[in-house]
């Protein structure tokens, strides 16, 4: 399952930039659809501040 | 839930272009609505804040020395070994402050009678059956006669309307900004930092806001990114170059180095700004493009709603006069771009460098520099005609 760090995200939007299924949306806070969410990990990879995690 | 207000023209995103768009739009007497996800625009900063002063001048029309930060006029780069080269000052560039610049032109499109909502999460982006389009947050609907989407990086709505807006890694900087406070900030240079040890598939920048203070950010390639590593890259970066500063703050963000999103226009929906990937892909710059883009994506939605229905052929001229002006350009970066991903090496650059110190700064130009490169490593000419094919 993918998860956000709140307190780390900066709500900067480049992992919703690469998300291939759309599962991501910044409102106030940044939220997940764990249920479209591919797995891929490109958003893990490209957060800048280290703010999102896949866990199992 | 409150009543849904209609519009000629909704733009969501109130950023450089979104609030151009408001403004030329309004200014043109439609009726006009801009909204924003964020309380306040401009910040937190997620910019290197630097803009040409020519094309400054040309879009947006007004310069005000209350967000003009510094003039520069030199331009250093240092290779991965450390060798400066300077490059004079062919043209000159504003740091500006973006908390100022972005709030004035808000300000501007409201006192033209646009109407502005901030705190306003556009979800969803519907198109209605009398062809008109519905913007939903999670509690509000404004409706439009045409949207003009300037959402940013993100690009989600446009997924919405069909574009495929998803960046490629390769096609993506991600990046991490700064505020740093020192005595050894020079006032008036600019340093660009290349090599991969701080930016790999990118480069580090130092931008005066005056002597002592300076926006200093970097940029990696999306392929060369891991979890928090643009923060932690550039934390190191400024502990190096500036030991014992103090950073007064630092975001991130990402910045689209693609190629522009074609089409620009689709049905009554007009994309603009970094979510149309409008951004110089050799320096990262967008702003200039995105007043561009504002201006003439409002003008012309303006004139394209004044009948009772819209008309889309009006609204295309924003797509055929961007692409006469400066789609060939940003076509060209991003070409430079992949060659430089692709032979860019650290060696490369070190070698490029030796060879340009040996040039007077001052007659140094964007096209010496790469005619010094060629002469030196003539298989790059080669090379490069490959790419641009």
């Amino acid at each position: 399952m993918l998860k956000v760090d709140e307190k780390n995200c900066d709500q900067c939007g480049s992992c919703i930039s690469i998300c291939p299924s759309d599962s991501l949306i910044l409102t106030d806070v940044l939220k997940i659809n764990n249920q479209t969410c591919l797995r891929c990990g490109k958003c893990v990879k490209i957060c800048p501040f280290g703010a999102l995690t896949m866990e199992k | 839930m409150a009543e849904t207000h209609k519009y000629d023209i909704v733009i969501i995103g109130a950023g450089p272009a979104g609030s151009m768009a408001a403004l030329h739009a309004a200014k043109n007497g439609r009726n006009v609505c801009l909204l924003e996800r964020k309380n306040e625009v401009g910040i937190p900063v997620r910019c290197g804040e630097g803009v040409g002063v020519k094309s400054l001048t040309s879009h947006r029309g007004v310069i005000r020395q209350e967000w003009v930060k510094s003039i520069l006029k030199k331009y250093c780069m240092v290779s991965p070994s450390g060798l400066k080269v300077y490059i004079g000052g062919e043209s000159e560039s504003y740091i500006i402050d973006r908390e100022k610049f972005d709030a004035e032109i808000v300000q501007d499109a409201i006192k033209a009678g646009a109407i502005y909502r901030n705190n306003f999460a556009v979800e969803t982006l519907s198109r209605c059956t009398d062809g008109t389009y519905d913007c939903k947050s999670s509690d509000r609907t404004v409706n439009g006669r045409c949207v003009i989407l300037a959402e940013g990086v993100e690009s989600r709505l446009a997924r919405q309307c069909g574009w495929n807006t998803t960046l490629d890694m390769a096609d993506i900087e991600t990046c991490a900004f700064a505020r740093v406070v020192s005595p050894l900030i020079e006032k008036e240079v600019c340093f660009f930092y290349t090599g991969s040890r701080f930016s790999p598939g990118g480069y580090a920048w130092v931008f005066p806001r005056g002597a002592g203070e300076a926006n200093v950010g970097l940029g990696i390639c999306g392929k060369s990114s891991e979890s928090g590593k643009a923060k932690e890259l550039l934390e190191k970066f400024i502990d190096k170059e500036f030991p014992a500063s103090k950073t007064l703050h630092l975001h991130c963000g990402a910045v689209p180095v693609a190629r522009w999103l074609r089409p620009l226009v689709k049905e009554n929906v007009m994309v603009i700004g970094d979510a149309a990937r409008q951004v110089n892909c050799l320096s990262g710059g967008g702003i200039g493009y995105s007043l561009y883009a504002g201006k003439t994506a409002g003008t012309y939605a303006a004139q394209a709603v004044s009948g009772s229905s819209v008309n889309y052929s009006i609204l295309r001229r924003y797509e055929k006069e961007w692409k006469k002006n400066f789609g060939k350009q940003q076509d060209r970066s991003y070409s430079l771009k992949k060659f430089l991903l692709k032979y860019g090496n650290d060696q490369f650059l070190d070698r490029i460098a030796h060879s340009l110190l040996r040039e007077n700064p001052d007659k140094m130009n964007y096209l010496r520099v790469f005619t010094r490169t060629f002469a030196k490593n003539p298989w790059l000419l080669l090379k490069t005609v490959q790419v641009f094919k």
